[in-house]
């Protein structure tokens, strides 16, 4: 599946990559290592004698293979960061090992396959056994349909989740009425209940 | 069983046994079963356990040749002594005790461990007997007291001190007798006596031996202990010259050990048992010098000149110094690889360096011109090394390798004198006003008459000179002139940094630097003479109030930041120490009415509004600290327009930005967008850090500030709930509020607090229904979240224990008094919190330590602020917060013992109030009775413990009654040794003798509770005989 990936080209001309100094990472932020856009797992900072400058330590796990990389370089360091986009999509049909997708825009992707492994398992068996699937996707810069990857599931009662796009969408219009809405929270929430999952993937 | 075999006839055969036993234990894993091991394991435990096994152990000890078995026999010994205490006759007691001194005494050739436990036993014996009162103190003084005299305990070290593990062991019994205090001295003159013995016979042996590795600590030890211990006016009534002799020893040996830690450093030894030593003498100082009354001024001036001076030099290179010499003057460096993890010299040695600035001041006019020509001189030399480096720069910029030997060495030179300098100026403190030491001011009122003070100023206000290139430079105020040494070195270093040097530069002592000037400034700057007697001239000119030099100092302090948050954005702990500094340029009033007239303070405040580089790049902790200090700067002194011109630059853009980014219409789209996220954690990093700058007068500004956006981060955590890192940032903002504000709220506004914090949860909640966190080998930090909703109910709670506010008074004048309707109470948000944290704390949780800790802080909170809300719990959560407190008071930490033994009184307390003998908590108290019954009772528990076990005790045993007597029957039907069955029980008619019938009274209270501790004394350790 690696070899896919484009990073080259991205997507409505934004940048694969941009740089940022070392120091200002974050852990669970992302970033470039060895060539492989991934997410910080982990960050330490040393230095060599009592009066050296800092150089820092990270682990990464490549967000598409789930492979770990490695990397030490000095603070002052500019490392690159990839530009990550996250789609939730509906899941709608598994045909031939390929996923079966329903955008918020209505429109059905079908271009996806089903995941290797425990991933790709569990989210057949989810399906099959009639729940409904939300999937996860990331994108890394390059045009999706070349580098799309299922990330994860989540599931939870289609009904909820059909009204959670109507309700965030006018997000920016309730905003200004926040009090009103959050008087109604309790009509329009409740009973929600949404169960997690695959929250480990990303 | 063995008990029977005890009786002194059967002896052999139980010594046969044991060393049978002894045989298997020993033998290697091949020959024995797991089987045989576990029976001999168990027949030396049953043997620890017989009763008086005090005859057959004296055979054992006599007779057998197997070392293990002397070892059981002498912990058998010791166990029973405590057990049996008041079963025994005092007479036998002391002839066990010579029975044992003499028998180590006479076998030099002991096994190591052997002859540990058998000094233990005494010591075990004589600290018992100490607390005896109804043994005669005087014997026990006058037996010491010939032990050291005839017996001299120092003499005799000195004959063993041959054999080095026998001689570790004197010392420590030494070490002990050195601190040997209370009823057991009859009178004050026996105490001057029995000490100038001791110190006589220690300063005889010390001096005429050359100490040995092995009894550095010990002897440290024994001096620390009699310096500690004995009050001052004891130690004054020794005969003037011995007492001499023993400061000039204990000078010899503190600079003796300095040197000796030192090479330890060097060798990078594993076991440095000279620092140990050295540590202890130093502390031993400080206590010794702290004392003005005892001592006339001046007295340990010669001692800290020396000891002060040594402690330079093993810190300085050659050749001023001794720093990285093995002991034949070979010097060896090495670059070894840091982690993050090690600590920093200034903490890793914060007592031995406030001991050595206590001496520095004790000394001042020896030291402060010492350190101040040391680091000019280094200055220089720093100066010119880095010229000349940059001109091998310019002249073959390709030249990549430079040696940085001598820079490190006067980097390392330079860290020492400006940690030393710092503790010798200004002290450690926390929250108080530091004062200026009273040494220190009056070394400079002292040399005020002849100081000049525009040179003085001069000094000061030219950095950028060699201070001796400036006429009449000897006639400066000496403590500025140290001060000003070090902004020479922090103006070599921004000289540096323009000069692109900056690769050469020590983060270290750019560290070093600011932490100087922080500390410097918390206690020099602006100085109010109101808080001193009186005050130097050349200070009150020099940093005083309305002062040119202030002024001028606040401007360079101020450029220092800005230049440091730039250039070292890299270097985490650097950055984060500057902005430490800025924090004290504004957390007071007089010195941020300075800083805000600078022109730069308003390019700080504007640049780090845009988020651009390069303060975007610094880490999250320094954002969210620098926002605290611009938020504090914010309540200088200004007028209105300027005020407003201020928060429109400051805050206003964060808000801007942050609501211009959730109104998008497509921010649900866009939400996950690396750009967006990061503008997003970056305003709630800022939330944080404007919480943090809560202070009494601001907080009206503030809190009405921070509602606005805790409504929206609300919003947030719905968008966000996938993104758990985000989530928690959100938690945080709301735990900070919290944490710094709850206390000044007035009813109306804690309760918009309360009710913001309920909805987060509510949220919280509903998005966490039924989430399962799969990853079973999931780290401490995926369970953040858990960890800081705890945290927010604690804060939330902690407003019953400390509460400054005065129905929301700080508010007025900011807004219309509205009326209040409680609608929402702490409890009802805190209880609903923990509906909700409970079911998600498991066991498995509780190992991480954080969790468990804030997890049990919290129920005891709860138990004690609303006991009357427990019996309302649902019955889930009733059962499971009492089965916690079970938890807790059987297989926790001591720690979570104690909070959990502090939750239960007040529900026993909460049950006697309600009396209702029917309800759940009155029952689960019940159960609590057997537990603590049994704790206190039967089982061996942890001294610190035994306070709040007691309290907890008594009221449950109030409330209870009944089952109490219960308890004690039974206990004592299962006794069958009569002797012991009428001990018992006459200690527990004791014991509620002064309480019939035991009451929720306080003075009952504390009648039972005495009585409770000479139980515990007397008849503890009986019932643990099998």
């Amino acid at each position: 599946m690696a070899d896919e990936l484009d990073f080259g080209t991205g997507d409505a001309g934004a940048s694969a990559t941009f740089p940022m100094q070392c120091s200002a990472l974050r852990k669970n932020g992302f970033v470039v290592l060895k060539g492989r856009p991934c997410k910080i797992v982990e960050m330490s900072t040393s230095k060599t004698g009592k009066h050296g400058h800092a150089k820092v330590r990270m682990v990464g796990i490549d967000i598409f293979t789930g492979k770990k990389y490695e990397d030490i370089c000095p603070s002052t360091h500019n490392m690159d960061v990839p530009n990550i986009k996250r789609c939730d999509f509906q899941l709608i049909g598994i045909q031939d090992g390929y996923l079966s997708l329903l955008q918020d825009s209505g429109e059905v992707r079908e271009d996806l396959r089903l995941p290797d492994g425990e991933l790709g398992r569990e989210i057949e068996q989810k399906y099959d056994c009639g729940e409904e699937i939300l999937v996860l996707m990331g994108r890394y810069g390059a045009v999706m349909g070349h580098c799309g990857v299922v990330m994860g599931w989540l599931w939870g009662l289609w009904a909820l989740w059909g009204g959670y796009g109507a309700l965030w969408g006018g997000y920016g219009a309730l905003w200004g009425g926040y009090g009103a809405l959050w008087g109604g929270y309790g009509a329009l929430w409740g009973g929600y209940g949404v169960l997690w999952g695959g929250y480990g993937a990303l | 069983m063995m008990a029977a075999a005890a009786a002194a006839g059967g002896a052999p055969e139980v010594i046969a046994q044991l060393e049978n036993a002894a045989k298997v234990l020993m033998a290697p894993p091949s020959m024995v079963n797991n089987e045989q091991r576990q029976h001999a394991e168990h027949i030396f435990l049953s043997f620890r356990k017989s009763k008086s096994p005090f005859a057959v152990c004296k055979h054992i000890l006599e007779t057998s040749k197997v070392d293990y078995v002397l070892f059981q026999a002498a912990t058998a010994i010791m166990e029973a002594v405590v057990r049996e205490w008041i079963l025994l006759e005092k007479t036998s007691i002391e002839s066990l005790r010579t029975f044992l001194l003499t028998y180590v005494l006479q076998r030099p050739n002991l096994q190591k461990y052997v002859r540990e436990q058998i000094l233990l036993a005494v010591a075990v014996i004589v600290k018992r007997g100490s607390l005896d009162k109804s043994i005669d103190c005087k014997s026990i003084f006058h037996e010491v007291s010939q032990l050291i005299s005839s017996g001299n305990p120092t003499v005799v070290h000195r004959k063993i001190r041959e054999d080095t593990d026998m001689a570790q062991d004197s010392l420590q019994c030494l070490a002990q007798l050195a601190s040997l205090h209370g009823p057991v001295f009859p009178d004050e003159g026996s105490q001057v006596d029995y000490l100038a013995h001791f110190i006589e016979g220690l300063l005889n042996t010390i001096n005429g031996i050359e100490i040995e590795d092995s009894e550095a600590v010990g002897i440290s030890s024994i001096i620390s202990n009699l310096i500690t211990v004995f009050p001052r006016n004891i130690l004054t009534a020794i005969p003037n010259e011995l007492f001499s002799s023993f400061v000039n020893c204990l000078a010899h040996l503190t600079c003796s050990f300095g040197r000796s830690a030192a090479l330890e450093e060097v060798l990078d030894k594993d076991d440095m048992v000279y620092m140990e030593a050295y540590d202890k003498l130093l502390e031993s100082w400080l206590t010794l010098v702290q004392d003005d009354k005892h001592f006339h001024k001046g007295f340990f001036t010669q001692h800290a000149v020396q000891v002060f001076n040594s402690y330079i030099q093993c810190h300085l290179a050659a050749p001023d110094g001794t720093r990285n010499l093995t002991a034949n003057g070979v010097a060896s460096r090495e670059e070894e690889e840091i982690s993050e993890l090690q600590e920093d010299d200034r903490d890793q040695f914060c007592d031995q360096l406030a001991s050595v600035g206590m001496l520095g001041r004790i000394a001042a006019e020896h030291c402060i011109p010492l350190l101040t020509s040391l680091l000019e001189d280094r200055v220089t030399r720093l100066h010119g090394q880095l010229q000349r480096h940059q001109q091998q720069l310019l002249a073959s910029p390709a030249s990549g390798t430079i040696d940085n030997k001598v820079l490190d060495d006067l980097y390392e030179d330079i860290h020492w004198l400006i940690l030393v300098t710092g503790y010798l100026l200004a002290n450690d403190t926390q929250g108080e006003t530091p004062l200026i030491p009273p040494e220190v001011m009056e070394y400079s009122i002292k040399h005020s008459a002849e100081v000049d003070i525009n040179t003085t100023l001069q000094i000061l206000g030219s950095p950028g000179e060699k201070a001796s290139s400036i006429p009449g430079y000897n006639r400066t105020d000496s403590v500025i002139r140290l001060l000003s040494a070090i902004l020479r070195v922090s103006e070599v270093e921004s000289r540096a940094i323009r000069a692109n040097l900056t690769h050469l530069l020590s983060p270290q002592m750019g560290k070093d630097i600011v932490w100087f000037l922080k500390r410097w400034a918390k206690t020099y700057l602006l100085v109010d003479e109101k808080l001193y007697d009186q005050i130097s001239l050349p200070f009150s000119t020099a940093f005083g109030a309305d002062t040119e030099g202030s002024q001028w100092i606040v401007g360079y302090l101020l450029e220092k930041v800005i230049s440091n948050l730039a250039v070292w954005s890299s270097e985490q702990d650097l950055a984060n120490d500057t902005v430490q500094l800025l924090v004290t340029l504004v957390e007071r009033r007089e010195r941020a009415n300075l800083v805000i007239q600078c022109e730069n303070w308003w390019n700080l405040a504007k640049q780090f509004a845009r988020r651009s580089p390069p303060l975007h790049y610094l880490s999250s902790s320094v954002q969210r600290t620098l926002m605290k200090a611009l938020v504090l700067g914010g309540f200088a002194h200004m007028d209105t327009e300027t005020k407003q011109q201020y928060w429109t630059e400051v805050l206003q853009p964060l808000q801007q930005r942050f609501l211009n980014v959730i109104n998008q219409e497509n921010f649900q789209q866009i939400c996950q967008e690396e750009e967006v996220k990061q503008e997003i954690t970056a305003t709630l990093e800022a939330l944080c850090g404007i919480a943090e700058a809560t202070q009494i007068d601001n907080v009206a500004i503030l809190f009405n500030f921070l509602m606005d956006f805790l409504n929206n981060c609300i919003g947030l955590m719905e968008v966000y709930k996938n993104t758990p890192e985000t989530v928690n940032l959100i938690i945080e903002v709301f735990v900070e509020v919290a944490h710094k504000q709850i206390c000044y709220l007035g009813e109306a506004k804690a309760m918009n607090l309360y009710e913001a914090c309920l909805t987060l949860l509510q949220v919280y909640s509903k998005n966490n229904l039924g989430r399962q966190r799969i990853d079973v080998t999931a780290e401490e930090d995926q369970y953040q979240d858990l960890l800081l909703i705890m945290e927010l109910l604690t804060n939330l709670l902690s407003k019953e224990f400390i509460d400054f506010s005065d129905t929301d008074e700080v508010f007025r004048g900011h807004e219309p008094g509205q009326a209040t309707n409680r609608s929402v109470s702490a409890a009802d948000v805190v209880l609903y919190g923990v509906n909700l944290v409970l079911p998600l704390m498991s066991q498995d949780l509780l190992k991480f330590p954080s969790l468990c800790n804030q997890y049990y802080k919290l129920i005891t909170f709860i138990c004690e602020i609303f006991p009357e809300k427990i019996p309302q719990l649902p019955e889930d959560l009733f059962k499971s917060l009492m089965y916690s407190l079970e938890l807790g008071m059987s297989s926790m930490s001591s720690d979570v013992c104690q909070l959990c033994l502090e939750a239960v009184i007040p529900l026993a307390e909460q049950c006697a109030k309600a009396q209702e003998t029917d309800s759940t908590l009155f029952l689960a108290t019940r159960h609590f009775l057997k537990m603590v019954f049994d704790m206190l009772v039967l089982q061996k528990h942890n001294t610190e413990m035994t306070t709040p076990a007691c309290e907890a005790f008594y009221t449950l045993v109030c409330l209870h009654q009944a089952e109490y007597s219960e308890l004690v029957e039974t206990l004592l039907s299962t006794q069958q040794d009569p002797v012991i069955y009428q001990r018992l029980a006459d200690a527990f008619n004791k014991l509620t003798a002064s309480s019939t019938p035991p009451t929720l009274d306080r003075k009952q209270k504390m009648a039972f509770l005495k009585s409770l501790e000479e139980f515990m004394a007397n008849v503890g350790g009986l019932l643990c005989v099998k």
